[in-house]
């Protein structure tokens, strides 16, 4: 199966470094809590919008095209601060239910930003009704807080 | 003297003990303390880069405080009220905790930029600039600041839990003195 | 109003997603994989079932007959319990075989992994999500 890559890439150099190393997880992992407030806000501001919340004078697609760089910059860099810690122990995310379930909801969240979320967003209150609007906030919430509690459950699985 | 004799005695009290030997309360009340930090960071952070003039340029800023920040409010005390009972469920360490004195120092100095900030004679002139890209300086000051800070304070926070300068174990003078070992 | 604390509750939520670096509590940064110790006699002195690590207090028999006193570090009480642990089986006095990881400032710890109780019964130690080596089912 695929444990045989996962032992790999941990054995690698960079997952070496980074267990020999006192400091480097550590420094990458508060970054990569900085990452995540980042993305919290810009997933947030327009999840917010979506239901009616916070900057609802704006139009959704403004407040979306804003975000939108933050977002994925947000995102890459997560990923880029994931991906060293996950090379210090992949064999333990392997066999993780948690980590399976964070990166299946990670992919299915940011697919549904990039696609139903942005053409919603984007096409705004003149074409989308705000019951819709509301649906879709509530998915990438949902989406996004199911990333997050898989990620909190790899440490207690 | 006083003050370890003080949390001596808090570590000693049951709800101190109970907290500390928990088995669910202490992951609960720390995971709090990080969600509300995603939260009150996350919508900190936009509103200091709309303040720095790079994003949401189009909405006043006036827009952003009266609707983003009463959320970041509750958050914040949340936050607060967490932070809190972390420190109470391990009091000794974490007060000889050279990064958690660290974050304290920073939570103040990000506390007094945000009270000069909304306290200042720019804010009330807020109608003035409320709609322009480009802020006054101060307000760009007081975003830039809040930015490092609050950045600052996250690594700090993350820090405390490693026990690289613990005083249970000898450590250079310095870090002695810093941390107020009681040898 | 339910608007309000509906969002409220979604916004927390998705900020759960906060959970992964607070979980990973680096075992690197405290301990070395590359210096394992296996105690084959080491006795309980005392028991620490506290947050966000339980630590065994051992005092241990080293080969050439002296007496060692080590800190052995685990995981939550939380998840200590749900592998089998009880607040009855590590009482002072009780004989242990334990194995783990030195910590790396050359200090008397060690990350636990195995610890093998009076009756036979071996339980993982390990602080899950520490990226200790070879963690497996």
């Amino acid at each position: 199966m695929l444990l045989p890559y996962f032992q790999a890439l941990e054995a690698g150099s960079i997952g070496e470094a980074i267990r020999d190393s006192t400091w480097l997880f550590p420094f990458i992992e508060a970054f990569h809590l900085v990452g995540l407030a980042v993305v919290g806000g810009a997933v947030l501001l327009v999840d917010f919008r979506l239901l009616g919340l916070g900057l609802r004078r704006q139009p959704v697609a403004e407040l979306a095209r804003d975000a939108q760089p933050w977002l994925i910059g947000g995102v890459l860099f997560m990923i880029g601060s994931g991906v060293p810690l996950f090379l210090a122990e992949a064999i333990k995310c392997y066999y993780s239910f948690a980590f399976w379930t964070k990166m299946a909801a990670l992919a299915l969240a940011i697919i549904f930003s990039f696609t139903v979320r942005r053409r919603v967003a984007l096409a705004g209150e003149a074409r989308v009704t705000p019951f819709w609007m509301r649906v879709v906030g509530a998915t990438s919430i949902l989406l996004w807080s199911t990333v997050g509690w898989g990620g909190r459950w790899i440490g207690f699985s | 003297m006083i003050l370890h004799n003080l949390l001596q005695w808090m570590a000693d009290t049951p709800w101190s003990v109970g907290l500390h030997e928990s088995r669910y309360a202490y992951s609960i009340v720390e995971s709090v303390h990080v969600w509300t930090l995603c939260i009150f960071v996350g919508f900190a952070v936009f509103l200091d880069l709309r303040l720095l003039g790079v994003t949401l340029k189009g909405v006043p800023v006036s827009q952003i405080t009266e609707r983003i920040l009463p959320w970041t409010k509750v958050a914040f005390v949340l936050m607060v009220i967490s932070g809190v009972l972390l420190f109470f469920a391990i009091p000794l360490r974490t007060y000889h905790n050279v990064f958690f004195r660290l974050k304290a120092v920073l939570l103040i100095a990000a506390a007094l930029n945000a009270w000069v900030f909304h306290n200042g004679g720019m804010y009330r002139r807020l109608a003035e600039w409320d709609n322009d890209a480009v802020t006054p300086r101060a307000a760009k000051l007081a975003g830039a600041f809040s930015l490092a800070l609050w950045v600052a304070i996250i690594f700090s926070g993350r820090m405390i839990a490693y026990n690289w300068f613990d005083c249970d174990k000898p450590e250079p003078a310095v870090i002695d003195l810093l941390a107020g070992c009681v040898r | 109003m339910r608007r309000q604390l509906i969002a409220a509750a979604a916004a927390l939520l998705i900020t759960a997603g906060a959970g992964p670096a607070r979980a990973h509590h680096a075992f690197a940064a405290e301990f070395d994989a590359k210096q394992p110790v296996k105690f084959e006699k080491a006795v309980v002195t005392k028991m620490e079932w506290t947050n966000p690590h339980t630590w065994i207090h051992v005092d241990v028999t080293m080969p050439d007959g002296r007496k060692e006193a080590w800190a052995i570090e685990a995981g939550t009480p939380n998840v200590l319990f749900r592998r089998g642990f009880t607040k009855d089986a590590l009482l002072p006095g009780t004989a242990i075989v334990i194995d783990g990881y030195r910590a790396k400032d050359g200090s008397h710890r060690a990350n636990g992994r195995n610890l093998t109780l009076p009756n036979g019964q071996t339980l993982f130690l390990g602080s899950s999500g520490t990226g200790a080596p070879e963690e497996k089912r």
